[in-house]
């Protein structure tokens, strides 16, 4: 995984949300495309196993720490990604 | 009737001087004299970066402030469900229940969100008479309308002034310590009873199988309201006088690597895990976060409650020997919760023994050593001490001899009590003979056999499907996937698990209505599917199958067959009108190209 330039400040809510779009689509072996931001994560197969590995992996990209069960209280793409940096 | 079993518990190990002692309270009360400063517990809190930790003489005085509050709302023999997140609280507040008497009722937190119907099935067949939790679960939950009816007790700030009021319960060995409910389907929660000999017996099974010391330091990240938590990760370093460090099972899935480092940080000496667990360490793990890693004081890797795959051992110990990991410390064993915790247990000294043998004779229940590609690798399981095990044959209840398939049937001290309030069930399951008359046996539902002395695990009776060490019942996961979309025939499919190398997957197939057969929408029937299974089971869905209507195997009597709907989805003889899978390999198209190829081949060699 490529590691971000810390020096290019911390990523916007889009740089964010890209990341995720990517990495999903990766994992589920879909066209970026199809992953819909806006849809709870286990909507489209993605297993809570899979979806709390998300944020271990993002955790290393950010390099931050980011508290797992986020993801009960803010399920979807969209709404993490904004969470993120609003709670900065 | 188990005289040289009680035997066998008395001649216990040596547990850090600690003198002979009836139960957990009086080890505990021990060691909180004798060893006041030692560390019992430290948690790694990933998110504050906080490491609490707890001495003996702090647990206990804590143990006793809790159990003086709560003997003034509850009486000796009362449950009390625990709900606490991962942490020092839900100790504290077991062992506050030990000191009272109570019989303690671990359960899963649900989440904000999450339904509550296995919790709610989990008060409804425990009738707690108290809940304890932390402060801030305790605002969160008691609005719920399911759980306001309770009382409800935070246990995080408790005066530890008044510990010395404490008076010590009158317990007797065959007390209940605590109801361990497994994972079976909501409509018969099963609440193991586990008693406080139960536990000391299993205890010393532990230490002697693992041959714990004084000198062993543990790293559990397991839930604490699992049987594998609790008493491998909580009790058992207790019962052997060693620290442990505990963390949350979700920062390990989070990321696995935080494991490996804890044994590493702590030169751990025993540590383990379902089999997934290593499986997942294999595959999210990289090689450049591996610099520092010392896994070399690791002498003890249990693996169980889910099947010991040959291939996982393999690719862990490969990917590890590197940093100090020894294949020789992989230590599969078995057991369950209605055995308390561990059954049978290797040969710490050597490597765990691997049979290949034919996998078409063991479908029919016969052991052949086989070397050929196809052959299934089974882990042994070791060797039962201090208990006995029998193979018998599950219909005719006879005693099978070695190499012969059959039902795991255990009897022993460290086999518990029963289920709580589900008298039928606790008769079949746990009060079984042989025809010869020898009993009082616990059925396991395993299928196995005995080879030299040791225990081979080859399958279920059961229908239950294991992912990641967790038993799902198909009734339920039907009804899920019946609920999903109204196209799916009510009564009409079937839930089972494929054998992967990386372990059980879940597949579904389901007649679908008459109506919807010209005009099928299938990808929105199998997409509701999908979603469904996840939302409410947490595993998801590996293929679906979608059948033509009234097509399904069915027993004379109307009763679905989900073996033959398994073998049929595996044969490719299912009437199917529409699939789909994670795994192309496994959909319709391909296994009937399979068994097309496999027929031809048949017919050349004949």
């Amino acid at each position: 995984m490529e590691i971000r330039d810390k020096a290019a400040g911390l990523p916007t809510v889009e740089e964010i949300r890209q990341w995720m779009m990517n990495y999903v689509a990766g994992l589920l072996e879909i066209q970026e495309t199809e992953v819909k931001t806006d849809v709870p994560f286990d909507h489209y197969g993605l297993d809570s196993l899979a979806a709390v590995g998300m944020t271990g992996d993002l955790e290393e990209w950010l390099g931050e720490r980011l508290d797992p069960t986020l993801l009960y209280d803010y399920p979807t793409i969209d709404a993490f990604s904004s969470h993120l940096v609003n709670a900065r | 009737m188990h005289d040289g079993i009680r035997h066998f518990a008395d001649r216990q190990e040596n547990t850090n001087h600690c003198p002979k002692q009836e139960d957990f309270t009086s080890i505990l009360h021990y060691r909180s004299l004798y060893q006041p400063e030692q560390v019992a517990y430290r948690f790694l809190d990933f998110t504050t970066e906080n490491q609490p930790q707890i001495t003996y003489a702090e647990l206990d005085q804590t143990a006793r402030s809790i159990a003086v509050r709560i003997s003034a709302v509850i009486a000796p023999g009362d449950r009390v469900l625990l709900l606490y997140p991962p942490g020092l609280d839900f100790i504290t507040a077991f062992f506050g229940c030990l000191y009272a008497g109570a019989i303690a009722v671990p359960a899963y937190p649900p989440r904000r969100n999450q339904n509550l119907l296995r919790l709610q099935s989990i008060i409804n067949n425990s009738q707690p008479s108290l809940v304890l939790t932390t402060g801030s679960l305790l605002t969160a939950w008691t609005t719920a309308p399911e759980l306001e009816h309770l009382l409800w007790i935070a246990t995080d700030i408790t005066d530890l002034d008044i510990a010395g009021d404490w008076i010590p319960p009158q317990i007797s060995a065959s007390d209940l310590a605590f109801l361990q409910y497994t994972s079976g389907s909501t409509g018969m929660p099963k609440g193991v009873m586990v008693s406080h000999s139960n536990l000391m017996h299993n205890s010393s099974l532990i230490h002697r199988y693992f041959r714990h010391s004084p000198e062993s330091r543990g790293v559990i990240w397991l839930p604490l309201y699992h049987d594998m938590g609790l008493i491998g990760g909580v009790l058992q370093p207790l019962y052997g006088g060693f620290p442990v460090t505990l963390m949350s099972a979700l920062d390990f899935l989070q990321k696995p690597l935080r494991w490996l480092q804890s044994i590493s940080q702590e030169h751990a000496t025993t540590s383990g895990a379902p089999n997934f667990a290593y499986e997942l360490c294999v595959r999210k793990i990289k090689p450049e976060q591996l610099a520092d890693l010392d896994l070399s004081s690791w002498s003890l890797a249990f693996t169980g409650a889910e099947p010991v795959r040959a291939e996982t051992i393999e690719r862990f110990s490969q990917k590890f020997a590197p940093y100090g990991f020894r294949k020789e410390a992989f230590y599969p064993c078995y057991g369950m919760a209605e055995t308390t915790l561990i059954a049978t247990g290797g040969d710490h000294s050597r490597l765990p023994k691997v049979q290949r043998v034919d996998s078409l004779s063991l479908e029919r229940h016969q052991v052949k050593p086989s070397n050929h590609p196809t052959a299934r690798s089974l882990v042994s399981c070791g060797q039962c001490v201090g208990q006995k095990i029998s193979i018998v044959d599950p219909q005719m209840l006879s005693s099978l001899s070695q190499n012969q398939v059959g039902e795991v049937w255990v009897l022993g001290a460290s086999v518990a009590h029963g289920y709580w309030q589900q008298s039928a069930l606790t008769a079949t399951t746990f009060c079984a003979y042989t025809t010869n008359g020898d009993g009082p046996f616990l059925r396991t539902g395993d299928l196995g056999f005995i080879n030299d002395g040791e225990l081979y695990i080859t399958g279920r009776i059961k229908d239950v499907i294991i992912v990641r060490g967790q038993n799902h019942y198909p009734q339920d996961i039907e009804l899920t996937v019946e609920r999903s979309h109204p196209a799916l025939k009510p009564w009409g499919g079937a839930a089972f698990a494929l054998e992967r190398t990386d372990g059980e997957r879940l597949v579904v197939v389901y007649e679908v209505e008459r109506s919807y057969l010209r005009q099928l929408p299938a990808t929105e029937i199998i997409n509701c599917i999908r979603q469904a299974v996840i939302a409410e089971h947490s595993i998801s869905v590996y293929g679906v199958a979608l059948l033509k209507t009234g097509s399904i195997p069915k027993t004379s009597s109307g009763k679905i067959q989900r073996y033959a709907c398994r073998e049929g989805f595996l044969k490719g003889s299912l009437s199917i009108v529409a699939d789909w899978s994670e795994d192309p390999q496994i959909r319709s198209e391909f296994i009937q190209l399979q068994s097309d190829v496999q027929k031809v081949l048949q017919q050349l060699s004949t």
